[in-house]
């Protein structure tokens, strides 16, 4: 038994689905953060399948998320719950009634009954029954009520139904005289919303408000630019800075009194060295970035979640428009300073093909939040006082090349400009338990990096280092293979290659590589220069992405794409670090 | 009558005409912005595009290019 449940973008399907299947999958306030169909089973009834999928406005798809719930819904699911925003009543229900033609047992769901009551508004619930012809249930996707009611419902329906199989294919549904259609559709749904909804007293509406700041003409570059640079702030300085310090402290003081316990208590030398310095000092080394790492997803999560990052879609519209791009296209550029393989994905959202692929290409150059302990680590070792400023120049640099290289998309004719619509979801307050899911998602996806590919790398490294072909080791031999190729980039040493290699599989490896081959990290100043350091974060900046960023990028745009943008980004790399350590070398 | 775009903040209209080709057209249509719709703007963004508009208890944001296009009676 299958149970879809579809609705308007935004109108917290996924909360449904979440209190429905106690999955934890990620909600936001702005249309299209499901892009792909989710599947889980109801709590109290293992056989039966739920499936979250992306919203959409209507049945007929303009981008390729809505693709993906069309089919599903022309599929025929056993059963539909249809999620419907109260105070978005009108348009929630044309999607309402394509969804009844399909003549599939339904239910709806009205959600936000509580964010309609403060806008001194009431819905009765059972005249909209009457009037749809299905049965109507209030649920609240805050606190949960109805939900078990709603349950309930879907395990009669389901106990009950027989299986129909005949799929109605799209042609089926015509949808010829659409036009037409669409007017009396609407005409039809302005009749019902007079009757089930109560008109209250109309108040301006608070996000109304913020609004005017938001976009004000002269305070919106304020607003704009105090959230980036709290974003900054937080993550890099206080409390991100301060905590990594302390972390590290105590990882450092974990490993050497390990090392001591293991050496007094007689373990063979080799099992010590592997243990201390190959397995434990890289996983210390970035273990201790954890909390860093996990401010920036939260800033991230809040700015999502109060509807802030919808506006930024907005506020780049004009801008992006000029350079070729819509506004939407800000959406997961954003997401990329977080991590590329979520960023990739949401680029489902945009519509044209085009405009989603060049979108795609884009994001790599959003420097992701795995890449912070290579800056943390350089900046602090390299440029001390002014590690703050290196730390913005880099992401600026990263943010203005990725402008230039649309701008050169433009002067070559490569795409128009897709279309800008988008709903403008209302200001709310972000929901810590939200925000914490995201959260928790990356901590765990990061624990597990760490357990898998650094610890794997460290264990890798040691051997190699410590496994002899005459008279080098073997990451002499394979770092002293590649390296003449960073010469002319100023870190033609073995060590920084076997760390960039190891960055490919993560990019968190690349300190912790930097950890298991030199012991500590103070021995960094041995090999780089200042100017050197720079151009090696400046290419660890551009060069490809991890493996399943590649992989998402593969997935969605192709295999030609990915390696055109594997090549196009190392070429990239090496470039313009060149460039910055030949004008910063000049200069220092 | 007047073009959607120049709508002032606060005033409202009624849809008129429509010159837009697919697919947006039908994806205006779908969203409910359709002849005979009243749409109020509401305001726009620093370089005065994308406008943002309420209709059927939602605002929808749009580029301005496109509203040139969209013929409205001023209410």
């Amino acid at each position: 038994m299958t149970v879809a449940i579809a609705g308007n973008p935004n109108c917290g399907k996924t909360t449904v689905f979440n209190l429905l299947t106690g999955d934890r999958a990620k909600v936001g306030n702005l249309p299209g953060v499901t892009v792909e169909n989710r599947r889980g089973n109801l709590l109290s009834e293992k056989k039966i399948t739920v499936v979250d999928i992306p919203g959409v406005y209507s049945l007929v798809p303009f981008s390729e998320d809505e693709k993906a719930a069309g089919d599903l819904l022309l599929s025929r699911p056993d059963f539909i719950v249809n999620v419907v925003d109260a105070t978005n009543l009108s348009r929630s229900l044309f999607l309402t009634f394509q969804l009844l033609e399909l003549s599939v047992p339904m239910i709806v769901a009205v959600n936000m009954s509580d964010e309609l009551k403060k806008l001194g508004q009431r819905l009765d619930v059972s005249l909209l029954s009457s009037l749809l012809g299905v049965e109507v249930l209030s649920v609240c996707g805050i606190d949960g009520s109805g939900i078990s009611a709603l349950e309930n419902r879907i395990k009669w329906y389901c106990s009950s139904i027989k299986r129909d199989c005949s799929a109605v294919s799209g042609e089926q549904i015509s949808f010829s005289s659409f036009e037409s259609d669409s007017v009396h559709q609407y005409r039809k749904i302005e009749n019902i919303c007079k009757k089930v909804l109560s008109s209250g007293g109309k108040k301006t509406r608070f996000s109304e408000k913020i609004d005017r700041i938001v976009f004000g003409k002269f305070s919106w570059w304020l607003v704009f630019f105090s959230v980036l640079s709290a974003v900054f702030f937080l993550t890099f300085y206080f409390p991100g800075g301060f905590l990594r310090d302390r972390v590290g402290d105590f990882f450092d003081l974990l490993s050497s009194s390990a090392a001591a316990f293991l050496f007094r208590s007689g373990v063979q030398d080799w099992l010590c060295g592997l243990l201390c310095d190959g397995i434990l000092k890289s996983m210390g080394g970035v273990l201790s970035f954890l909390p860093t790492v996990l401010i920036l997803f939260f800033c991230l999560g809040l700015l999502e979640d109060c509807g802030y990052l919808a506006r930024v879609a907005v506020l780049a519209d004009r801008p992006f428009s000029r350079l070729g791009l819509s506004g939407r296209s800000a959406i997961p550029l954003l997401m990329g300073f977080g991590c590329s393989v979520p960023a990739v994905m949401a680029c489902r959202t945009i519509p044209g093909r085009q405009g989603r692929l060049k979108s795609i290409f884009l994001v790599p150059f959003a420097s992701c939040g795995a890449k912070i302990p290579i800056y943390m680590v350089f900046t602090k070792l390299f440029f001390k006082e002014h590690s703050f400023l290196v730390l913005l120049f880099l992401y600026l640099l990263g943010v203005a090349s990725g402008f230039v290289f649309l701008f050169l998309f433009k002067i070559f004719g490569v795409g128009q400009v897709g279309d800008f619509l988008l709903e403008l979801p209302p200001y709310r307050f972000p929901r810590l338990k939200n925000t914490l899911v995201s959260v928790r998602e990356k901590c765990l996806d990061f624990l597990r990096k760490v357990f898998t590919v650094i610890f794997l790398s460290g264990m890798v490294l040691w051997f190699s280092e410590n496994c002899f072909w005459g008279e080098k080791n073997l990451l002499q031999i394979i770092g002293g293979f590649f390296s003449p190729l960073f010469s002319p980039l100023g870190f033609g040493n073995f060590q920084s290659v076997a760390a960039l290699l190891s960055g490919f599989a993560a990019k968190e490896a690349v300190v912790s590589s930097f950890c298991a081959v030199l012991g500590d990290l103070q021995f960094l100043q041995g090999l780089f220069t200042p100017v050197s350091a720079l151009s090696f974060m400046v290419f660890t900046l551009f060069y490809p992405p991890c493996l399943s960023a590649l992989a998402a990028i593969r997935h969605e745009a192709g295999g030609f794409f990915c390696l055109a943008a594997f090549l196009f980004q190392t070429a990239v790399a090496w470039l313009i670090s060149f460039a910055v350590f030949r004008t910063a070398g000049y200069f220092f | 009558m007047i073009k959607m775009s120049d709508l002032q903040p606060g005033q409202k209209g009624r849809i008129l005409y429509m010159e837009i080709d697919s697919p947006l057209r039908e994806r205006l249509f779908v969203m409910g912005l359709t002849p005979g719709c009243v749409v109020q703007m509401q305001g726009k963004a620093p370089f005065g595009s994308p406008m943002i508009f309420r209709l059927r208890g939602y605002s929808l944001c749009l580029r301005r290019e496109q509203l040139e296009h969209i013929g409205v009676q001023l209410l």
